[in-house]
């Protein structure tokens, strides 16, 4: 059984005059004991709200959300007490989001902001968690530690509040982490500690991840697989390298010319034409069909399944083209 | 907190304390065309010694100029004067008067406070349901109807119409008779203490605010007969009701509209993401930060807690501040006057500095300067 097993799962809000936007339709995700897996898209696309229905963090309503199957280590998300999903939330998965900045609490020092973490779920004193917190600090490379569990967040850089969050959520080694857009706000040189701090938790505590992004270069050496996502459709499946070395979806192939590489010269990067359609607007047939260059009479008339690329499975797209 | 931005806030209080005495000065000045006069009223015009005397004895002869040097000098060394009406110091006759306001004022704080702040909540929790419909219709109408306005209907329904409650005076008869005010200040001042030291030692910013609260109630307890106590809170529950209409409304709003800031917040999102529960959310990190306005505006009413309201001491003749204020200005007592006024700005000025401290170490983001 897998970490976690995400089956036909489908989130919709309530919109304005009783229509349903449906910002997730019928994915399916499963990451193992140990492993990383990418969730890559555009904005708007489904990703994020794929990673707060997994915490139970959507408000409902007016979010709605259904799934034949959406189970973490055995326990079904969808029907546990209230009780039990916070004592899942902070200690078995760990979250973190990409504004470091307003992530945190800015009136009460971030010291206190990590204590709550062990004092909810580790049932320490005060002061134990206080000395916990110092040694997490220490562990994850906080430099002046003691010091800095008296500060604020506001006196603090934006790379040093992602550690402060990062420290947050796998205070408890959690089995999960799901890092949503980790690297977004901060410096190239900052994302490079921060996604190689993420690497080495993972290592030590073996520690699952689901890292979603917008950016495949993030994902190259930071996911064992990737699920590419258009428009709340998983669009493509396969391990990171064959994805990105062997792109079949159309989608795929656009967003890693995107992509800039070394050493190679280009005046312009190439971008996929148009926009993402808003969720209530999702155009008939293939979701892509309009900003694709290979569209075909099928594609604007029926939605292609996500069928297996492949002997041994990992690998799906769903495109007519490409079938 | 750093000793230079503390002397800095002081310094600047120093200043603004002395244009206030200043203007204390000219008011009496501008408003009575002689303020000696209602002093010289029983003299006869031609004993001219006597005249002089009492002109001298409150400092109104020679010039403007020297009038106020002389004031200055009264008010450095801590002489405000003697009200003529009631034959004793100015201040020992506020003293006697503002355990009454306080009575009235500060249970109308607390009350409208807490009840506030559970509105607020409420209604900001169901927004756009029927709570915060409830609560924006009645911020609508209390906004729009005077307090003297509603203070006359409930006092024409509860007293006159249905005669419930009394309507007027504080006691059935006679108050200031057994009423031990020493006991009273030596209370509030020991309460007072007590707060500083210790917020000194647990560095929890509520004590400033609970342990005076307490001190007040606890003390006012003991100054008066529990006989007394009883007839006093009957008499008083009209007048805290009128005032905490009003109160109850803005402070409700005010705690919805920032809530509804607060609860959208990544912050609070991070807060769940940990595991805490409802609660903790709202306590530890929405509430936290909603009530931060709170603080600002309870501030700026303390002054008020002291100073009493005059419409409605008025309206039920409370024998308390606002009422006293009213009186010295109708009989000409300028003195009177002046000491309250000087009261207020004192008051209202620390309220603000404290306000102004408490405020940076509930929120580490506001700036030294």
């Amino acid at each position: 059984m897998s970490l976690l097993e995400i089956k036909q799962l489908k989130i919709m809000f309530a919109g304005g005059g009783g229509k349903l936007l449906r910002a997730v339709e019928n994915a399916d995700l499963s990451i193992e004991a140990g492993e990383s897996v990418a969730l890559v898209g555009e904005s708007g696309c489904g990703k994020s709200v794929t990673g707060f229905s997994i915490m139970r963090l959507l408000k409902t309503p007016p979010a709605i959300v259904r799934a034949d199957r959406l189970t973490f280590d055995g326990a079904d998300i969808l029907t546990l007490p209230e009780p039990d999903m916070q004592a899942i939330r902070g200690r078995d998965i760990g979250m973190i989001f990409q504004e470091p900045s307003s992530a945190l609490n800015p009136v009460m020092t971030v010291g206190k902001q990590v204590d709550e973490v062990f004092l909810r779920h580790r049932g320490l004193k005060q002061k134990e968690a206080r000395e916990a917190t110092v040694a997490l600090f220490r562990d994850i490379g906080i430099s002046a530690p003691e010091r800095r569990y008296h500060q604020y967040p506001h006196e603090l850089s934006g790379g040093m509040k992602q550690r402060i969050l990062i420290a947050t959520a796998t205070a408890c080694r959690p089995k999960l982490l799901i890092a949503d857009e980790p690297t977004t706000a901060l410096d190239v040189t900052i994302q490079a500690q921060i996604l190689e701090l993420l690497r080495e938790l993972r290592e030590k505590n073996k520690m699952s991840m689901l890292l979603i992004t917008h950016d495949l270069g993030v994902v190259a050496h930071n996911a064992e697989r990737v699920h590419v996502m258009y428009c709340g459709k998983i669009v493509e499946t396969g391990r990171t390298a064959e994805v990105l070395t062997d792109p079949l979806h159309p989608y795929t192939k656009g967003l890693l010319r995107a992509v800039p590489r070394l050493g190679e010269k280009r005046d312009r990067f190439e971008q996929i034409p148009l926009s993402v359609p808003h969720p209530s607007a999702k155009p008939e047939g293939c979701y892509f069909h309009p900003r694709c260059s290979e569209a075909c009479e099928a594609c604007k008339k029926h939605m292609p399944p996500l069928m297996p690329v492949g002997k041994d499975g990992a690998r799906a797209v769903r495109c007519w083209r490409s079938g | 907190m750093k000793l230079r931005y503390v002397l800095t806030r002081i310094f600047y209080a120093l200043i603004i304390l002395f244009v206030v005495i200043s203007l204390n000065f000219l008011l009496p000045r501008l408003i009575f065309t002689d303020p000696a006069e209602p002093l010289l009223r029983g003299i006869p015009e031609d004993d001219l010694i006597l005249r002089a005397a009492v002109r001298a004895e409150y400092g109104l002869d020679g010039s403007l100029f020297r009038q106020y040097f002389v004031y200055l000098g009264k008010m450095f060394t801590f002489d405000y004067g003697r009200s003529y009406v009631y034959k004793a110091p100015v201040f020992s006759v506020m003293f006697s008067k503002i355990p009454w306001s306080m009575i009235l004022s500060l249970s109308a704080m607390l009350i409208s406070v807490i009840t506030g702040i559970h509105v607020g909540a409420r209604a900001a929790k169901h927004r756009g349901k029927r709570p915060d419909k409830v609560l924006l219709g009645a911020a609508t109408l209390t906004t729009a109807l005077p307090s003297f306005w509603i203070a006359l209907v409930f006092m024409m329904l509860l007293c006159f119409a249905v005669p419930v409650f009394p309507f007027r005076g504080a006691m059935t008869e006679g108050y200031s008779l057994t009423f031990h005010e020493w006991i009273f200040w030596i209370g509030v001042l020991l309460g007072v203490v007590a707060a500083g030291v210790s917020y000194y030692f647990t560095k929890k910013v509520f004590l400033l605010f609970v342990v005076p609260v307490g001190a007040f109630v606890l003390s006012a307890l003991i100054a008066v007969p529990p006989a007394d106590l009883a007839d006093i809170a009957y008499h008083s529950i009209l007048p805290i009701f009128v005032l905490c209409i009003g109160s109850i409304v803005s402070y409700a709003l005010m705690v919805r509209n920032s809530m509804i800031a607060a609860v959208n917040e990544d912050y609070v999102t991070t807060a769940r993401a940990k595991g805490l529960s409802e609660r903790q959310v709202l306590f530890g990190h929405t509430l936290r930060n909603a009530l931060l306005p709170m603080v600002t505006s309870i501030g700026m009413s303390m002054a008020g807690v002291f100073g009493g309201s005059v419409l409605i001491e008025k309206i039920f003749a409370w024998p308390g501040m606002g009422g006293l204020l009213l009186e010295a200005q109708n009989v000409g007592d300028f003195q009177l006057a002046q000491g309250i006024m000087f009261f207020y700005s004192f008051v209202t000025i620390v309220c603000n500095l404290l306000t102004d401290f408490v405020y940076h170490r509930l929120d580490p983001r506001v700036k030294l300067a």
